[in-house]
């Protein structure tokens, strides 16, 4: 038996009003999060699969953005959540982490004062000095060395990787069961996304936390989800296990996607070339 | 063989002086230190590290874009960091740079014709109808349509504005190609198709190749020797086959360690050997 969805998404559209007609982005999009799983939501640039993380996370303003079908989250229909309740919800239950977390970030803030606004907007009963150690906990958490000191720093005086350990912080505080991650690695390099997909794992596992990585990379998507979602154009193609997906490919795209990495190991083409 | 070697880079350093604060002294960044390696002719040499380890600053010094503070650069015998004036603005044609971003590298009020002109006009005879053949056929080699030489670079895709970009780079036809990042900024799938790009002009017309990347599976495929930066140092250099199956510096092993999806690829590629 499989466990009851934390998460439903049935025939998800997302329209985007333009001159010309409204632009379908996503367009009848259905899966499902169980409670601490890690599903993958991979596609290129285009094919709405940030999209999708914007309207999971109420991001998209009637004016800006059409949602229709069916979004269900622990039994509440997050389609018609008012306002009010998606901030009670957003940072609570749902917290989302973006590709860039100098965007993410408040220049002119400290550090740890951005994660004591968490505290500060979902738990108005802590104290001051309460929010402060909570949040030093979560920078210490997140594997920021000497935290005591950083905890005062302004995001221009961390590295990016630092920068994303303090977002993730943020999004991890008042342990949501679910996390939208956007492409959260893209602008690491190569050993710090390392570092922060293990960390992202870590937390997972440790407080049952499910996640959603939305990422055009399929290797990270195989290194870090249970089960993929393959999107182009607004269109699901392909789903299903991600050891399933990766290594028998049914759909030509995700064949191509995956062909279109060169594989690391597999040796220098013209080498081959000579040697073959 | 000594006189295979196209480019000759010995004891390079390039030092950056940081502003301090109010009061406070500046700083001195040591972004390349003691930096040599050789490309022989027609080779692709890869140049790996992380942001910041130099690796870019490198490629700038030998594309003459900025002066390296200590060692010196022989590309095709001639003493290419003493070039100065005219005789520098003759050599350029053989070292030319394809740059990351396609989006900030055309000047999005040029032609494809102009941007493809412009190199023409500096470097060879052509005039004319001459003219406008050479560039339809540079159009041709990147796999573009040279009916669209009218266009503007917004009217291209990223993948086709990066094949301008290389067209423009092929233009006065280079001994050596410097590859900063060059699919960095591309989808997954015109990434695939810009490398094969590269490589076969690279083997086709004998060109060499600097191609710096921060992605190892990249430069495993496409290079025949690389060298490994961190922190401005050359770690280590040789053979791409050697280097990644037997690496020998720790920080060459933890680049390796974080390749993502590379414990599933070998597995694969076990089943189907």
């Amino acid at each position: 038996m499989t466990a009851s969805p934390l998460l439903s998404v049935r025939d998800l559209t997302v329209d985007y009003p333009s001159r010309s007609g409204p632009v379908r982005a996503v367009n009848g999009v259905s899966f499902e999060v169980t409670p601490g799983s890690v599903l993958g939501v991979v596609g290129e640039s285009g094919s709405g699969k940030s999209s999708i993380g914007y309207a999971l996370m109420g991001l998209t303003d009637a004016s800006h953005a059409i949602l229709g079908g069916a979004v269900t989250f622990e039994g509440r229909d997050l389609l018609a959540l008012s306002r009010r309740d998606w901030r009670k919800l957003r940072g609570n239950r749902i917290a989302m982490v973006f590709q860039d977390a100098m965007a993410t970030l408040n220049p002119v803030m400290p550090v740890g004062d951005q994660i004591g606004e968490v505290f500060r907007f979902h738990r108005p009963d802590m104290s001051r000095k309460a929010i402060r150690a909570a949040s030093l906990e979560l920078l210490e958490r997140v594997g920021i060395q000497d935290a005591a000191r950083r905890i005062d720093a302004y995001p221009h005086q961390l590295s990016g990787g630092m920068r994303q350990r303090v977002v993730i912080a943020a999004a991890i505080a008042l342990k949501p069961a679910l996390l939208i991650a956007d492409e959260p690695t893209t602008a690491l390099d190569v050993t710090v996304q390392a570092q922060i997909l293990g960390l992202m794992q870590e937390l997972s596992r440790e407080q049952g936390m499910a996640m959603i990585l939305v990422s055009h990379d399929l290797d990270v998507v195989g290194d870090v989800c249970e089960d993929v979602v393959v999107m182009k154009d607004g269109v699901v193609v392909e789903a299903g296990q991600v050891d399933d997906v990766l290594s028998r490919p049914r759909h030509a795209y995700t064949m191509q996607l995956l062909n279109a990495r060169p594989s690391f190991g597999a040796g220098h083409m013209q080498a081959e070339a000579a040697h073959g | 063989m000594a006189d295979d070697v196209l480019l000759e880079v010995s004891g390079l350093v390039r030092h950056f002086t940081l502003s301090g604060r109010l009061f406070e002294k500046p700083r001195q960044l040591t972004a390349v230190n003691d930096v040599s390696f050789s490309i022989r002719r027609g080779e692709a040499f890869g140049l790996v590290g992380e942001s910041g380890s130099g690796k870019s600053t490198i490629g700038r010094i030998i594309a003459r874009l900025t002066e390296p503070s200590a060692g010196s650069v022989s590309f095709d015998g001639v003493d290419w960091l003493a070039l100065r004036g005219k005789a520098l603005r003759d050599k350029r044609r053989d070292v030319q740079m394809v740059f990351q971003s396609p989006y900030a590298s055309l000047d999005p009020r040029w032609r494809v014709r102009d941007i493809l002109a412009e190199p023409l006009k500096s470097y060879t005879d052509l005039k004319g109808t001459a003219l406008t053949a050479r560039a339809a056929e540079l159009m041709q080699q990147v796999g573009l349509n040279p009916d669209w030489i009218e266009r503007f670079p917004h009217q291209f895709s990223g993948g086709q504005r990066q094949r301008i970009a290389i067209a423009r780079a092929l233009a006065s036809g280079p001994k050596l190609l410097i590859a900063d990042e060059p699919v960095s900024a591309l989808d997954v799938s015109s990434q695939a198709q810009v490398l094969q790009l590269l490589r076969n002009i690279c083997t086709e017309q004998g060109l060499a190749m600097l191609f710096i990347s921060h992605d190892l599976s990249v430069v495993d495929h496409l290079c025949q020797r690389v060298g490994v930066l961190n922190h401005g140092v050359l770690e280590e250099v040789g053979p791409t086959s050697e280097i990644f199956r037997t690496p020998r510096s720790d920080y060459t092993r933890r680049l390796i360690d974080a390749v993502p999806g590379k414990k599933r690829r070998a597995a694969e590629r076990a089943v189907h050997a």
